[in-house]
């Protein structure tokens, strides 16, 4: 098998080499790619914890806007569920469960559920 | 508590994944993607690092298709009382970072409040917060932290 090494990624091999640290520039080759894939089938086992999430990351851009739509519009909506969609409101209602699925059945899949609350408006004391 | 010099070197510069700018004033609420199979709902959270677990509204379980009462009962307790939950394993995506954890959801359908908390998800993130500024840092716990 011939490789060719980038000029740059040649001259670190050879001074790696040159320095003791591995015994031949195959040494070092072979003990590279095996890190490499050995760390890359290490990443495919590794648990869900931590991966990354595009699509809450788009939840988090729609944020504001759904945020200013509930500042607006808190006191004509109190004691319902809302369901909403990029600051836009999709259903709402009482009964949570029948506000989500009108929103699904709107082809917004899944909207972001609200329940607006008086409590919203008074300062929370935590747990 | 460690001190610049203190222990013979400054305290660490973290590293985050994400930057986020919330904007309400009663508390730091964040986008929260909840899964359970292959159901998702979305809805705000308030962090508390307060709460010893992320608790949720009733109806984001029964959004997803979770029997609430099928999981392990836990007395929660609060300033103003308690309330009874349930623990079930479910997938949350705050910020584009997913993460297993075992949540709570209300008994009742009256408890109006869904908080991110310490067991779950706190204990798997790296947080930085600037209130001043509404700026949050976040990062998993198993991203590189020092620079």
């Amino acid at each position: 098998m011939d490789v060719t090494l980038q000029p740059e990624i040649e001259r670190m091999v050879l001074d790696r080499v040159q320095s003791g640290e591995y015994s031949s520039t195959s040494d070092l080759v072979n003990t590279a790619v095996k890190n490499l894939l050995e760390d890359e089938h290490a990443a495919m086992l590794m648990p869900e914890s931590g991966k990354p999430d595009l699509k809450s990351l788009e939840l988090a851009k729609d944020a504001p806007a759904n945020l200013e739509w509930l500042h607006r519009n808190r006191a004509a909506y109190m004691g319902e569920w809302v369901a909403l969609h990029k600051g836009r409101l999709i259903a709402h209602g009482t009964n949570g469960l029948d506000v989500f699925h009108a929103a699904q059945s709107q082809g917004i899949n899944p909207p972001l559920m609200h329940h607006i609350v008086p409590e919203d408006a008074v300062s929370w004391g935590g747990w | 508590m460690r001190f610049p010099g203190a222990a013979g070197r400054l305290v660490p510069k973290l590293n985050f994944r994400v930057e986020y700018q919330y904007k309400d004033e009663r508390g730091i609420l964040l986008p929260v993607a909840l899964r359970y199979a292959d159901r998702e709902t979305d809805f705000f959270a308030r962090v508390d690092t307060g709460a010893s677990f992320c608790i949720f509204q009733r109806l984001h379980a029964e959004t997803v298709g979770i029997v609430v009462e099928s999981g392990v009962p836990t007395r929660i307790s609060t300033v103003t009382g308690g309330f009874v939950a349930y623990a079930h394993q479910v997938a949350l995506g705050v910020l584009g970072i997913e993460v297993e954890a075992t949540v709570y959801f209300a008994e009742d359908h009256a408890m109006p409040r869904d908080v991110l908390g310490q067991t779950g998800w706190l204990d798997r993130m790296r947080l930085g917060l600037v209130d001043h500024d509404r700026q949050l840092y976040l990062s998993h716990y198993d991203d590189a932290a020092e620079e």
